[in-house]
């Protein structure tokens, strides 16, 4: 990876983690309580994360000819089918039970919560269980 | 706002972070993505199979985070 690309994958995750700390994300609690319909901080900030990142996809590559650090826009695959249903009902009983997504176990360890450890263990466990049970193609 | 200078910590018993991180780790594979990956990244760029997904994985999180807690109450 050249050293832009570096420093941008390192800005980015660093805004992405104090945002996700800043709003409570990190927190457990928090995101138990808004799956218990206690609390609805998480729609506001899954929302808003969601408009800017629309805004970002519809309106930058009509503004630069080319992204900054050089190739060409392009969308992220996502592949459709029961497979990938299965897959996000498994990943809602997980989360429901943790209180914890990837991003939040990875940026919560910069906020001191070591218990976060457990979890990023099981995510790191599970998706390599995945992968060597997988029998598709 | 950052809850102060001192470290954070959760009350989440380990079991279900271990537990829970790996039924999500599987599942965010199987189904190739999770919050941000389908709720934010997928929304965002407007594919629709991530609206799925968002509404399934909200679904199955809802439900087993009130069968927790009234099974621990």
């Amino acid at each position: 990876m050249k050293l832009g690309h570096t420093l941008a994958t390192l800005a980015a995750g660093m805004l992405f983690g104090f945002g996700l700390a800043a709003s409570t994300m990190i927190r457990p609690e928090v995101v138990l309580s808004f799956l218990r319909f206690q609390d609805f901080g998480l729609m506001l900030v899954m929302g808003g994360a969601l408009v800017v990142t629309a805004l970002a996809y519809a309106l930058v590559p009509r503004l630069l000819r080319q992204p900054l650090l050089g190739g060409s826009f392009q969308k992220h695959a996502i592949h459709k089918g029961a497979r990938m249903v299965a897959g996000a009902a498994l990943f809602g009983v997980g989360w429901g039970l943790s209180g914890v997504c990837p991003g939040p176990a990875i940026a919560g360890l910069g906020a001191g919560n070591w218990m976060l450890l457990y979890a990023l263990v099981g995510l790191a466990l599970g998706a390599l269980v995945q992968g060597l049970t997988d029998k598709a193609p | 706002m950052l809850g102060g200078p001192g470290p954070e910590t959760t009350a989440v018993p380990a079991w279900q972070l271990l537990v829970g991180g790996f039924i999500a780790g599987f599942g965010a594979r199987l189904g190739h993505g999770c919050t941000s990956g389908h709720g934010i990244c997928g929304l965002g760029s407007l594919q629709w199979p991530s609206a799925v997904a968002v509404v399934t994985f909200m679904i199955t999180a809802m439900i087993t985070a009130n069968l927790v807690l009234r099974l621990q109450s």
